[in-house]
């Protein structure tokens, strides 16, 4: 007999049908609206590795810039022009066309007290939005995830990061966010069924997880793919990582798939060396991949209801090392695109080049301000509680 | 030792059991066991680069690239290096170098570049850290990767010395950013020769000054600062904690027993095999909350399948691709933060293919997935199908008549009690023997079958 025919004549039930209570979820959370879904999204861009944010949003009119930088110093004439003082990564003109249009918010000298400066602890305190000496193994995210939860019923698929794995920012207590690199391999992978009882069986942590695991993606996966109607983009998108991220996120939006957070993010901005050459690079594959993406979002009409945060892990050194690079930084810029933006541009001036601590930026505004005002104008959940205590709120929303 | 306890260590020091293994050494005692275990495969199997020489390469057409040719020498090093795992009996030694590769976590740019640096970790993985991470840190691909190579007296580079005393040694909260900035002056000088492939000091790119390190003072080398962490009572501890994590428990940690291990640890002069001998000999290793609380790695679920049912290949190279999806290429770290680790490991994707790998391996290699069929523009779907593509080019096969041989034939009943007893840790998932057909079957269908269904439950990733 054919194995297939095996599994289909003996009956072996489907996983979540024999689920142990506390891991069940309730039938019946609705992921479709008609349409596009309507409701607020929050979409995440994370720069992994640590981007140079002094030659992303570069301060052209500075001589100490070009002093400590003599020759990864980006000139004005080679940046598309913001301000007068201000020029922006030429890589980047699908920004410049947001801000012209008054579609962005540059925040600058975003980080966070007592800086750390390895890529893996600093992208801990983003992800999870503690202090820089304490250690949550929850994330934000994932803790907004949770603050959903009614009773015995969680939504961790309102939270969809689009990739091989999930990010500790969307890990909660409770629920934690889907990842897949898109619903037809997500459905392809846990659609079949794998044949075996999942009643009355040991109570070993690790294991624990597994099933939860299981559990989730069984229940959200076949939900998912039935309305994944396969939006189609008219928009041509590179054949990249990001590029297939951010045109499933898309289809997502555009099918009407009612996640509040997307999570996506580009790797390879450590630029000790070469930076010139390189970060060009990794640029030009966010403009090819973002480009059409903002066009998709407008196209629906999306645009209006979704706020784009473009981020990195830590910004670089002020000065130069001596392989045309920089070294792990502190403070850097920040992102904000949208069609909703209260307040647009550059909201808070330049970096301050003259007073550095221990060769780095300080930072201006605290990240977790930012996380604030997301989820308390942008998502409508409690801030406080989310992030344990109180951050000022921002006016950009 | 108890059948128990001797499943336990065969299947966190190596790579699992077949039945002939416990057999083997049912009865025995733990020193004895553990001896054998500890011993250091002769000869070391060390890696060699790969040229652009197509001789013995079954996969490469007539007409291949030099390019070509590298790459499928490389690919074939990959796989003979992953099946001795499970092929010989040294899968212990193997492990520790595995350890060590994710510890002292380096990704090399090409297969070439990163043989110096596995070589060194096949060498020093059961002797003295002090030697292991002297050579590591010295050879070229470590040098390359963390920027120690552009780190001069005028402008230094701070990677190395940040990852040394971050990731290597003492761990974070331990040092001082001051720390960071003068252990980077002391290792400035230091370059490599790549004619003549070897490490080289330059006095000239040398900060020759003083330098105050951890609380010392004097005008220190790059050595010099490895031997003040050497020296430093954080680093036992540290590196006694991980292999806790690895070998005996990974949430749990019994902070007493860390610290009386990381003693000897470091009376011994850091020798790893000293080490591991207290640990494998102790009574707490065996303790049974430490017994399946593992997750497996990509590598242990693939090898341990395949060392408990012997499973032979005549066409393994998807099992790369497959590793790769798993997160686990060979000798591929994916940062300097080393492979996943326990939950890291799992999220619905890799779980899907996690509980499918039994099947996949040991039954026809099917994949059994479907992709929706109308959906060809979308690329992801293109990378399905070519799992599937590759995973059908698996072409394996077990001798069930010798692994059903090992098993009761008396009931269903005892047979499947006897198999979940044996493949699984604790006590197993509960399977409803009426709902899989083997009645009538012959014995080795009946072990077969059963034995697939059980890899297949969460419960078989655990370790």
């Amino acid at each position: 007999m054919k194995r297939r025919n095996f599994l289909q004549t003996t009956g072996l039930i489907s996983a979540a049908a024999m689920l142990p209570g506390f891991l069940h979820k309730a039938a019946g959370s609705p992921l479709l609206s008609a349409g596009a879904f309507q409701g607020k999204k929050l979409i995440i861009i994370q720069l992994s590795g640590g981007n140079d944010g002094l030659n992303t949003v570069v301060p052209v009119r500075n001589d100490l810039y070009y002093k400590l930088r003599p020759t990864i110093g980006l000139k004005g004439k080679q940046t598309l022009q913001l301000d007068s003082e201000t020029g922006l990564h030429a890589s980047l003109p699908i920004l410049k066309e947001l801000y012209d249009q008054g579609e962005l918010a540059i925040l600058q000298e975003v980080g966070y007290p007592n800086p750390v400066r390895s890529h893996f602890r600093s992208m801990d305190i983003w992800h999870t939005g503690s202090d820089s000496d304490r250690y949550l193994n929850t994330g934000w995210l994932g803790r907004y995830l949770d603050s959903m939860c009614a009773q015995q019923t969680c939504h961790g698929e309102r939270g969809i990061e689009l990739d091989d794995s999930l990010s500790l920012a969307l890990r909660g207590e409770k629920s934690f966010g889907l990842a897949m690199r898109s619903p037809d391999l997500f459905y392809a992978m846990a659609s079949n069924p794998i044949p075996f009882d999942l009643s009355n069986r040991t109570q070993l942590n690790q294991l624990d997880f597994l099933y939860k695991v299981l559990a989730d993606s069984r229940s959200s996966a076949a939900e998912l793919y039935k309305q994944y109607s396969g939006f189609k983009s008219k928009q041509q998108y590179p054949n990249s990582a990001l590029g297939r991220s951010l045109m499933n996120i898309a289809g997502l939006i555009g099918s009407g798939i009612e996640a509040r957070v997307y999570y996506t993010s580009l790797t390879g901005f450590d630029s000790h060396g070469n930076q010139l050459v390189m970060q060009a690079r990794r640029f030009g594959e966010f403009q090819e991949a973002f480009e059409p993406f903002i066009k998709d979002l407008k196209s629906i009409g999306q645009f209006d209801s979704s706020l784009i945060m473009v981020f990195s892990e830590f910004g670089r050194r002020v000065a130069q090392n001596a392989n045309n690079g920089t070294d792990h930084g502190a403070g850097n810029c920040l992102f904000i695109a949208g069609g909703s933006l209260k307040k647009r541009g550059l909201l808070n001036g330049q970096p301050n080049l003259e007073k550095l601590h221990e060769g780095d930026l300080k930072h201006q505004i605290d990240f977790r301000s930012v996380y604030a005002t997301l989820l308390n104008k942008w998502l409508q959940a409690d801030d406080r509680l989310i992030l344990g205590k109180s951050f000022p709120l921002l006016d950009f929303i | 030792m108890q059948d128990i306890e001797l499943k336990h260590l065969f299947r966190r020091a190596r790579f699992g059991y077949h039945p002939e293994d416990l057999k083997k050494w049912a009865g025995k005692s733990r020193e004895e066991v553990v001896n054998h275990l500890l011993l250091p495969p002769v000869p070391i199997s060390y890696l060699k680069k790969v040229t652009d020489d197509p001789t013995g390469l079954e996969n490469v057409k007539q007409d291949a690239s030099a390019k070509q040719i590298r790459a499928e020498q490389t690919a074939s090093s990959q796989l003979d290096a992953l099946k001795k795992l499970w092929t010989e009996d040294s899968g212990f030694y193997y492990k520790m170098v595995i350890f060590w590769n994710d510890h002292l976590a380096c990704r090399p740019r090409n297969y070439n570049e990163g043989v110096e640096y596995q070589n060194y970790l096949r060498r020093y993985a059961m002797a003295d850290f002090g030697s292991l991470i002297t050579a590591v840190s010295k050879s070229f691909a470590m040098m390359r990767f963390l920027n120690t190579l552009g780190n001069t007296a005028e402008s230094p580079n701070e990677n190395f010395a940040r990852e040394l005393l971050e990731l290597f040694t003492l761990g974070i909260g331990h040092y001082t950013e001051q720390d960071i900035r003068e252990a980077a002056r002391a290792f400035t000088g230091w370059t490599y020769q790549q004619k003549q492939e070897q490490f080289f000091f330059n006095r000239n790119k040398h900060d020759p000054g003083n330098k105050i390190f951890l609380g010392r003072s004097g005008a220190f080398r790059g050595d010099d600062i490895i031997n003040i962490l050497l020296d430093h009572d954080r680093t036992s501890v540290y590196l006694t904690e991980k292999i806790y994590r690895y070998f005996v428990n990974p949430e749990v940690l019994d902070q007493a027993q860390i610290s009386s291990w990381a003693k000897v640890y470091r009376k011994s002069g850091y020798r790893t095999e000293v080490l591991m001998r207290e640990i494998f000999m102790s009574e707490h290793f065996y303790e049974k909350q430490h017994i399946g609380a593992s997750i497996k790695s990509p590598i242990e679920l693939l090898a341990g399948i395949n060392r408990t049912f012997r499973v032979q290949y005549t066409a393994d190279r998807p099992l790369l691709f497959l590793m790769n999806f798993l997160k686990q290429s060979p000798m591929m770290v994916p940062s300097v933060n080393g492979w996943p680790f326990q939950k890291e490991w799992i999220d619905q994707s890799t779980l899907m293919l996690r509980l499918r790998l039994g099947r996949i391996l040991l039954d026809d290699g099917e994949l059994d997935i479907s992709v929706k069929p109308d959906n060809d523009q979308n690329p992801e779907s293109g990378q399905m199908k070519s799992l599937q593509r590759r995973v059908d080019k698996i072409t394996s096969q077990v001798n069930w008549e010798d692994f059903a041989s090992h098993f009761s034939s008396k009931s269903d009943d005892a047979l499947l009690t006897s198999l979940n007893r044996f493949l699984i840790p604790g006590s197993g998932p509960s399977m409803q023997l009426n709902r899989i057909p083997i009645k009538g079957l012959a014995h080795a269908e009946k072990v077969k079958k059963l034995a697939i269904e059980l890899i297949s439950t969460p419960d078989f990733q655990m370790c």
